[in-house]
């Protein structure tokens, strides 16, 4: 369990977006990213978006924004290359420390932590014609020190075939995330890791979104993972429905109904995601679990609790802070918290730092079968990104 | 007077200067005179006169630092903008109206003011007691953990780039502390802070807090024993962010921490700022 939980933290954010960034007035995913669901590459857009409105300048303090956004192609070209071919490269590092509250915080912070080399990855996004009305994209990734899967070094974590015959609909076949709930950065978040949804958690399937100014439908078939042996992996469907009043706001709900020959388990999720202007938003999202055990046909509920709120006290710089909840088990009294307070440097197009504190406290009573506890739980994650 | 002597020297500049050109109508209108002639009269006048006129009286202290005069200076190029149809004159006049208004709102923001407000938080931290055994006389030390909803009020006093706040609340409704001894233990406090935060946009803040927290518990006394810490006066500090939700609906989150508690505070919250 311990490695899972390590596992699972150490490799937060393989496949990424950002929410936080309705912030800024983009309440569009598929504005930066050619999964309308908001993770995978930018498109030529985001990537100027990125350097113009997003990253900081500390290398080119000179520039003007007109000109980092023109070099914000692959290897900091002035154009993008022909054919419809959109590269991009990642490196994503990380410094791992456990307990770092439990005695000398400075020390434990470094002579208790673990760097990994979490990611190198490559990503294409090929546009089939000058509407973009068929691309293809795909990742492969060389994931070095990735202890949980020793036998493949190499794995793709999402491909698929997008076609879009109009600005309103949009369909994916291929494997992908599952559509539930907000899509955070860091999958580590009880509304992640808790649900199934983590980062080795994409699904083959088929995805149909239908989009207008005000709302964004989303439905998809998933099968489960087809690389994957066994009969562990989850087929069913999720929903996601999203309300959009102006561009600083998305309310919505989504729905998931899966099941494997062992399991069951059907999820409810409440949502908003609430920018402030200026870069500074407050998202939420409350949902309710319930899983079967299919061999016993015994079925927990559970419900969860997030909220993330960021501040941009300049350009390039995040600070925010998530509050999570998650009682697993909605008969028992047990349940957990969490408090993150969290730092995210944009320093310039291609470089980002991130600096999360993870405190968690768990609450259990004598009474639930449990032993009381009072003392935290605490993590530090470090990580630096390279993106070309 | 100071506002007279300036109105002076610019007539007697004007007047050097300009033969059909004079400062009165400039003078009278800013002096409260809303008669319509006097905007006549100042359309009859060579523009770059006009134009060096204005750019003076716009650089003039005695009107951008007063908001009064600053008005009445507003009013003036509002109704040079409607009446004259030089090109060169108005876009002038269109460059100073844009500052005007910049600094005008400027002085809106500057005003500072007490905003009365309620606060709704919930609050986490930990702290200690001390447990004597009475036939050994050792003494340990236990960890508590404490949690629970707190109500209140206070007031902030500041303006739309800077609010000092202080507000008292009282945690009694589901507020328990955990220790390795027992779990659920009936607790009350009472939290006053006292803050600084500063705006980083219209609807979001970053500050600091100082925190003051009495806390006290109904923990159960095991037999040949004696337990020091049934109540505890604590001071900390904290990093604080506000959202500006509503109109009056103020959403913040803030971690800290207090004196030889060993770990993190959490407050979060809701104020209702009137």
């Amino acid at each position: 369990m311990k490695l899972l939980l390590f596992f699972t933290l150490a490799f937060p954010n393989l496949l990424y977006s950002y929410p936080k960034f309705i912030g800024h007035g983009y309440n569009n995913c598929m504005t930066c990213h050619y999964n309308s669901q908001g993770n995978g590459p930018l498109t030529d857009y985001g990537r100027a978006l990125g350097a113009t409105e997003v990253a900081g300048k500390v290398f080119r303090p000179n520039k003007t924004n007109e000109e980092v956004g023109k070099s914000s192609n692959f290897l900091w070209m002035n154009a993008p290359l022909p054919f419809g071919i959109r590269p991009s490269i990642n490196y994503r590092g990380i410094l791992f420390s456990r307990n770092v509250g439990d005695g000398d915080v400075i020390n434990d912070m470094w002579s208790e932590a673990d760097y990994i080399n979490m990611q190198v990855s490559a990503n294409v996004a090929i546009k089939l014609d000058e509407k973009d009305k068929f691309t293809v994209v795909g990742e492969l990734s060389y994931n070095p020190d990735d202890k949980s899967d020793t036998e493949n070094v190499l794995r793709s974590r999402e491909y698929y075939f997008r076609f879009m015959p109009n600005r309103n609909f949009v369909g994916y076949v291929g494997l992908t995330d599952k559509v539930f709930g907000v899509r955070f950065e860091n999958h580590y978040l009880f509304s992640k890791s808790s649900l199934g949804l983590s980062q080795d958690d994409q699904s083959h399937g088929i995805t149909g979104v239908y989009q207008s100014d005000q709302f964004e439908l989303t439905g998809q078939y998933f099968i489960g993972n087809i690389h994957i042996e066994g009969e562990t992996e989850q087929s069913g469907f999720s929903a996601k429905a999203v309300y959009k009043p102006n561009s600083f706001s998305r309310f919505g709900v989504s729905i998931l109904n899966s099941s494997s020959p062992f399991k069951e388990k059907t999820y409810l999720a409440f949502h908003s995601e609430y920018g402030l202007g200026h870069g500074a938003s407050v998202i939420g999202e409350f949902g309710l679990t319930s899983d079967t055990v299919v061999s016993s046909n015994t079925d927990t509920s559970g419900r969860y609790f997030l909220l993330q709120a960021t501040l941009r006290p300049t350009r390039g710089l995040y600070l925010y802070q998530t509050l999570e909840y998650i009682k697993r088990d909605t008969s028992s009294e047990n349940y957990t918290m969490r408090l993150g307070p969290g730092l995210q440097w944009f320093v310039d197009q291609g470089l980002e730092f991130r600096f999360d504190l993870l405190n968690d406290r768990s609450v259990s009573s004598a009474a639930s079968g449990g032993s009381s506890t009072y003392n935290d739980n605490w993590e530090f994650i470090s990580q630096v990104h390279l993106w070309l | 007077m100071a506002i007279k002597l300036f109105f002076l020297n610019l007539l007697t500049i004007c007047c050097l200067n300009a033969h059909a050109f004079s400062f009165k109508p400039f003078k009278e209108y800013l002096s409260g005179d809303d008669s319509k002639d006097i905007i006549e009269k100042i359309a009859t006048f060579e523009s770059d006169r006009t134009i060096s006129a204005l750019k003076k009286m716009h650089a003039s202290k005695i009107i951008k630092n007063k908001p009064d005069n600053l008005k009445r200076f507003k009013g003036l190029l509002n109704l040079l903008s409607e009446e004259i149809e030089n090109d060169d004159v108005l876009d002038v006049v269109d460059e100073i109206l844009t500052k005007v208004n910049d600094r005008l709102d400027y002085f809106e923001k500057s005003k500072s003011s007490f905003f009365p407000l309620v606060t709704a938080q919930y609050n986490s931290w930990q702290d200690h007691f001390t447990l004597k055994n009475l036939d050994s006389n050792i003494e340990s030390r236990k960890n508590g953990l404490n949690r629970g909803p707190c109500f209140g009020g206070g007031a902030e006093y500041g303006n739309s780039f800077y609010r000092i706040s202080l507000d008292l609340c009282l945690g009694f409704l589901a507020v328990f502390s955990n220790t390795d001894l027992e779990s659920g233990v009936k607790t009350t406090y009472l939290k006053t802070r006292l803050g600084y935060s500063y705006f980083l946009g219209e609807r979001s803040r970053i500050g600091t807090t100082i925190n003051l927290l009495y806390r006290s518990s109904d923990f159960n006394v095991p037999a040949r024993s004696e337990l020091n810490g049934t109540t505890y006066l604590n001071i900390g500090g904290s990093l604080d962010y506000h959202f500006k939700l509503l109109n009056s609906l103020y959403f913040f989150s803030s971690v800290g921490g207090y004196i030889s508690s060993g770990t993190l505070s959490w407050n979060n919250g809701f104020n209702w700022i009137f």
